[in-house]
This record gives C-alpha cells, sequence and structure tokens, in this order.
C-alpha cells in the first residue's frame, strides 16, 4: 500500500516538475535566435519551401538559429496578445490586412524605411508595393515580400460542352455564357459567398459603374445606399445573381467550397487568388484559360477587370525584433536574394513584389495569370482591403452572404453593408 | 368442481396479460428506437469525421456521408507531422494530468472540511464554491492575461496548470462535498477511536468510500481541460513546443485553402484521448450516478 502510494506521489511529482518545466523543443529562445511567426505551417502553402529557405539561411549563417511557431487565422489576435506582454516574435511573416493596419502606428512593429535605406534594399522593392506598404504619414510597415494577382479562371472544355468557344469579355457575352451553362446543368461560376472570396467579387462587381476615387472613399467610409454609382452597381450585381451565376447554396459556400467546385470541375468559372491558382490540379489547369471579369459597356471600365496586389505577406520587424536587428538583417536580406525569390516563384507559385524575377516553370498557370492580370488586356479593379477599416472586415463577410441570397434587393444589399462598418 | 374452479380462473387472466404485455412492448419498442435515434445522432458527426480523414477535398464536399474508397493512414501521418500533434498530445497530458492532480489535492480536503462542519461558517464557505458557477470564462480572459504577464508566466503551460483547477474547483468542491456527506459518520468515529487523525482518516476512510465522486470529478475535470481551447490559445501561445493539442489542431486549417481531410484525421487523434479516459472511468463514473439515482 504504502509503495503504491510512494509510486503516485512520485508519478504525480513528475508531472507537475515537466509541466512547470521548460519546452519539449530543444530549440529553446536565446540571443542567437531570431523567432519568426507565421502562417507557413507545415502542410499549409509554400510552407515546403520556406522550410528549405530557412535551413538553407541556417547553414549560411553557423550559430543563428531560427525558430518558428505558427498560427492560423488567428495570427492577428496572437501576435497582440504576445506583443501587450512584451513576448512576441522578432519578425513577423504576414500581410497587410484587417488589424495589422495598425500595427505600426501604434508601435506594435517598426517603421523599416531606416533598415530599407542602411540595408539597400530599396531598390530591390517595385514601387508600387513599396506605395502598398506605406501609410498616410509616409512609414513603411513591413519589408514588401509577395504580392497577388487576382483573375477569373475559366474551364474551357465545360465551356466547349456549353457551346462557347471562347472566354466571356463582355457582361453581354458573360450573360449568353452563363444561359448556355445552365442549360447543360453546369455552374457557372464557383464563390465562397459567405466569406472574403464572396466579397471581393461583389466589390469588383459593383466596381463596374464606380469611379475609382467613388470607390476608394465607399470602401473606406461606408455610405453604399447613399452612393447612386455603388447602388448602380450592386443592381448589376443582383441581375447577375438572379440570371444564375453562381451556384445553389453560394451564399453558405466558403473559398474551400469554392476550390472543390472548380477543382472537380462542376463549376465552369472562378476568381481566384495566386495562391488558389498555384494549387489548381494539373489536369484541370490544362484546360484552364485566364481572364477577367467582364464589366459594363457603360461602366468605368472598358475590358475586364482583375485585383492586383502587394500586400499578401510582408516582412515586419517587432521590438523584440529590434534587439536582434543585426541577425534580422541577415534574415531579411537572405529573404530578398534574388535566388531565394526565385526559388519561393519557382517552387510555390507565390507572387513576389520583388523585382528582377522570372516566372515560374512548375506553375504554368500561375505565370500566365500573372501575364494576364499585369497586362493591358485587363484592367485593375480598386482592391478595398487596404481601405476597408479592421473593424469592418468580418461583419462584411456576413453582409456578403445576404448579397448572394437569392432575391436579395440592391437595397436589402447595400444596408447589409452599411450595417457591416456600424458593427 | 376443483377442476372447474380452476379450469375457468386462468382463462380470464391472459388476455389481460397479454393486453399489458402489448402496451409495455410497444412502449419499449419505441423507447428502444428512440435511444438507437438518439445514438445515431451521437454517431453521425464521429462517423463523418471519421469517414472524412480518408476522402479528398472534392470527395468530402460531393458526397460528405459516403464511405472511403481507400483506407490509407496517410492523412492522419500528415496531420501529426505537420502540426506535430505528438508534441501537443504529450503537452496536453502534461497540462492535463497536473491540473487533475491541483484540483484533487485541493479539493479533497476542503470538501472533507466542508462535508464534517455544520457551522454557519461552512455552509458560507460552501455557498462561496457555488458562487464559483457564475463566473463567465470569457469574462476573465483579460485579467487572466494581465496576471500571467506580471508573474512572469506568459506563455508557459506552468501558469495554465495553476489557473484551470481554479475553474473547476467550484464544481469539484460541490460535487466531492455531497459525496463524503454519505459516508457514515460513525465510521469517521470508529477510526478516530481507533487514534486516526485527520488525514489518516480522509486517506484511509473518506477516499475509498467517494472513489465513484473522485471518477466523476476526474472525468468531468478531464474533459474540460483536454478541451479547453481559448486560455491555452492565449496563455500557451502558438509555440509547438509548448501548445496544446486543442491549439495545434487548427493550424491545420488555411485561410486560403485547406485540406479537410488531414483536419478531420487530426480531430480524430484529439478524440482519442478522451475515449480512453471515459473507457478507463466510466463504471465509475456510472455507478457513481446510479448511486446517486438510487438515493433519491
Amino acid at each position: 500500500m504504502n509503495l503504491r502510494w510512494a509510486a503516485c506521489c512520485c508519478a504525480a511529482v513528475m508531472t507537475l516538475a515537466s509541466g512547470c518545466g521548460g519546452p519539449l523543443d530543444p530549440k529553446t529562445d536565446d540571443p542567437e535566435t531570431i523567432v519568426v511567426h507565421s502562417r507557413f505551417a507545415p502542410g499549409t502553402s509554400g510552407a515546403d519551401v520556406y522550410a528549405a529557405a530557412v535551413r538553407e539561411f541556417e547553414r549560411e549563417n553557423p550559430g543563428t538559429h531560427v525558430k518558428n511557431v505558427y498560427s492560423a487565422d488567428d495570427i492577428f489576435n496572437v501576435f497582440e496578445t504576445a506583443r501587450l506582454a512584451d513576448k512576441e516574435a522578432d519578425v513577423m511573416l504576414v500581410n497587410l490586412y484587417d488589424k495589422s493596419f495598425s500595427w505600426t502606428e501604434l508601435g506594435a512593429t517598426l517603421p523599416v524605411n531606416k533598415y530599407l535605406k542602411e540595408w539597400n534594399l530599396t531598390d530591390r522593392v517595385r514601387p508600387g508595393a513599396l506605395k502598398a506598404w506605406t501609410d498616410s504619414e509616409g512609414r513603411v510597415r513591413g519589408f514588401p515580400w509577395m504580392g497577388f494577382n487576382w483573375p477569373v479562371l475559366f474551364n474551357t472544355e465545360l465551356l466547349a460542352k456549353a457551346g462557347i468557344k471562347e472566354i466571356p469579355q463582355t457582361l453581354p457575352a458573360l450573360r449568353k455564357t452563363v444561359k448556355a451553362l445552365r442549360a447543360k446543368n453546369i455552374t457557372p461560376m464557383a464563390i465562397g459567398g459567405n466569406d472574403w472570396s464572396g466579397q471581393k467579387l461583389l466589390m469588383q462587381i459593383m466596381q463596374g459603374y464606380m469611379e475609382p476615387p467613388v470607390a476608394k472613399r465607399v470602401f473606406a467610409k461606408a455610405g453604399f445606399c447613399a452612393e447612386p454609382q455603388a447602388m448602380h452597381g450592386l443592381k448589376l450585381f443582383a441581375q447577375l445573381r438572379e440570371l444564375g451565376l453562381f451556384g445553389k447554396g453560394a451564399q453558405g459556400f466558403t473559398a474551400d467550397e469554392m476550390n472543390a467546385e472548380y477543382f472537380s470541375e462542376r463549376a465552369a468559372m472562378m476568381s481566384a487568388l495566386t495562391s488558389t491558382i498555384a494549387a489548381v490540379p494539373k489536369g484541370v489547369g490544362s484546360r484552364t484559360e485566364v481572364g477577367g471579369f467582364p464589366m459594363p459597356e457603360d461602366g468605368e471600365y472598358s475590358k475586364p477587370s482583375v485585383y492586383t496586389g502587394a500586400t499578401s505577406t510582408g516582412i515586419w520587424i517587432t521590438p523584440n525584433g529590434r534587439k536582434k536587428i543585426g541577425k534580422v538583417e541577415k534574415l531579411v536580406k537572405f529573404l530578398y536574394r534574388k535566388s531565394s525569390v526565385q526559388r519561393f516563384i519557382d517552387d510555390s507559385g507565390f507572387a513576389l513584389g520583388l523585382r528582377e524575377q522570372k516566372g515560374s516553370a512548375k506553375f504554368p498557370l500561375v505565370t500566365k495569370s500573372n501575364r494576364v492580370s499585369e497586362g493591358e488586356d485587363v484592367e485593375r479593379v480598386v482592391m478595398p482591403d487596404s481601405l476597408v477599416p479592421a473593424a469592418a472586415s468580418a461583419p462584411l463577410n456576413r453582409a456578403t452572404s445576404i448579397a448572394f441570397s437569392p432575391g436579395a434587393s440592391p437595397q436589402k444589399i447595400c444596408r447589409a453593408l452599411d450595417v457591416a462598418y456600424r458593427s | 368442481m376443483i377442476a372447474t374452479a380452476s379450469a375457468p380462473a386462468p382463462s380470464p387472466a391472459p388476455p389481460a396479460r397479454r393486453g399489458r404485455r402489448r402496451t409495455g412492448g410497444a412502449g419499449r419498442t419505441a423507447a428502444q428506437v428512440c435511444a438507437w435515434l438518439y445514438a445515431l445522432m451521437l454517431l453521425l458527426p464521429l462517423y463523418y469525421l471519421l469517414v472524412s480523414s480518408f476522402k479528398t477535398n472534392a470527395q468530402i464536399f460531393s458526397s460528405p456521408l459516403s464511405p472511403p474508397t481507400s483506407l490509407s493512414f496517410e492523412k492522419f501521418a500528415s496531420a501529426v507531422s505537420d502540426a506535430r500533434l505528438d508534441l501537443a498530445i504529450l503537452n496536453s497530458l502534461i497540462v492535463t494530468v497536473s491540473s487533475l492532480i491541483v484540483v484533487l489535492v485541493l479539493a479533497l480536503p476542503a470538501s472533507y472540511a466542508l462535508a464534517r462542519a455544520d457551522g454557519r461558517a461552512a455552509a458560507v464557505i460552501e455557498r462561496a464554491f457555488s458562487l464559483g458557477f457564475l463566473i463567465p470564462t470569457f469574462a476573465a480572459l483579460v485579467p487572466t492575461f494581465l496576471l500571467a504577464a506580471q508573474l512572469d508566466l506568459f506563455h508557459t503551460r506552468t501558469f495554465l496548470i495553476l489557473f484551470m483547477p481554479a475553474t473547476s474547483l467550484p464544481l469539484a468542491v460541490v460535487l466531492l462535498t455531497q459525496f463524503m456527506r454519505t459516508v457514515p459518520l460513525e465510521v469517521e468515529e470508529a477510526a478516530r477511536m481507533d487514534g486516526a487523525g485527520s488525514l489518516t482518516i480522509l486517506i484511509r476512510v473518506y477516499l475509498p468510500m467517494v472513489v465513484p465522486g473522485i471518477a466523476t470529478v476526474g472525468i468531468l475535470s478531464f474533459l474540460t481541460y483536454w478541451n479547453e481551447y481559448l486560455y491555452s490559445l492565449v496563455l500557451i501561445g502558438p509555440d509547438r513546443a509548448q501548445r496544446t493539442i486543442q491549439v495545434a489542431v487548427p493550424t491545420l486549417r488555411s485561410p486560403l485553402e485547406t485540406d479537410f481531410g488531414i483536419l478531420a484525421a487530426g480531430t480524430v487523434v484529439t478524440l482519442l484521448p478522451v475515449y480512453v479516459a471515459y473507457a478507463f472511468l466510466q463504471r465509475r463514473m456510472e455507478g457513481a450516478m446510479i448511486g446517486s439515482a438510487v438515493k433519491i
């Protein structure tokens, strides 16, 4: 009995001791370690390339260790909480979106203007990318790194089944395509009507009748119902929805369902971000054509539209990173190096906002989408992400779901959008 | 006469018995159907999780409930290696078991004292423990975070091990106090006459008699600690070396593109320890519940 009690007590003490002890991973923080917080968790898009790059960096810099911590959707909250406790990572690899817009202004991350100059990296960055990462006070929030293009993918085989030989470039052609696809029982366009993917498409179609300055003002401050151009755009969106452009239940779908529909060739079109394009199965990719979303002839854009941006992922330096700035400099310079950039382009299909890069041979569809998106055959509409206030981002997704619900009038949609900004 | 008297006597009885049996049988069948339906409702999400672990995204979305076409364990291996679920399970076990030890070490003596005290102060203290149920978990998040930061225990498992027992202590004390009240006072008096002190009585007399109560508290606390997400995410953070399984599994989800098969496999892995714990403690817990029902 006593022996049993002694064994129980020993086990309890050992468990408690291990609980209060250090981490199980021997790679603990130390002055020689740069802690990097990112979304490149193993298994996610580009994670293998990132891990290989980190290994190479460590080989080149003996004694310097990179400790990676990963988060998913909650990365902004996790960083902010850690920052409050002064325990944030040294470097953040995250997009400029939602809460991160205010980080530099609040002192949660350092402006990198000084480092760009001192480390001679300014010339590596494309001017558009630098502008996208600069706030109204002239502070560069982070080192621009990855960007994106957001064209529309067309499955030419499904279009051919419906008797459509060319991808639609005008609104009448799009209407004809939708009707033909519907007649063959094919979903014309896959979309996640309940998340960011649907929100972007809604705002893209809406811009058909919106001048860029008006779009910027409305996206930043709302007032959709009071703005005739926005209402005109919403009317167009509602017409296309009622025509049957989207699949049944689109208002409840997310980007994952959207991808699954297009990847399994159940839908003929999809508005797709670069990282999604990189994930298109090879067989489907060979039957895919890239273009823009057709815009109204009496509207603001004379060509099909796409989104482009340079805010996918940036390299942010935190106050803790300043304490190890010498090592952070080495890491940033390594990630900005031509060979590193080209490796990300070649092996992960990412689009990077840096100069002197070649298209990826392994991801021909991404290369094609980059060429189309940056070419003369499409026009680039205003990207809402850098304008929409952080507090309205999540509520806007809920408003988007209303927009994709069958029967929702332009008035109902505009009210939902305006309410989202007041949430 | 005997024959006449005895012969007609059983004749009216059978119809009545048959009638009763028919009513009881129908009721029992209905109850069984309801029980099976309820069991199916509980099993359906588990079945969905399990079959999804063997499917691609396209298969999951196009035919969510159909059986998988192959039984490759590739997605389980990917889930474990991508999110380091092995480390995460170990971390969760350390946090859960340590918290269980702390809560039992604190709750057992407290419950014993409350069960045997009959003064007003004891009643007030017991009610004070019950008030613990009224504090919403979310409301304590910010002060708890500040406390962890002040104590320099932020991003450590230690703080969670100290904090989680505090959240479940009210339930543990209230439950164990009721169990200890069922122990006859005479048993304790007999032990005292034999020279036993309070600690000896608690360990040698009370503990063996309230094992079902300890099992109940154990399994309820285990489930609470194991499944805890919000505080683990905020207080321990994203470090793979320290994070618990509930924080690790969501990293299998990407905002842009998720392999739901791997995510489902990861979720199945998180459920396994819960089933193992329940299987170990199930009989004790059921015994405790049946015992309580009989007393009522």
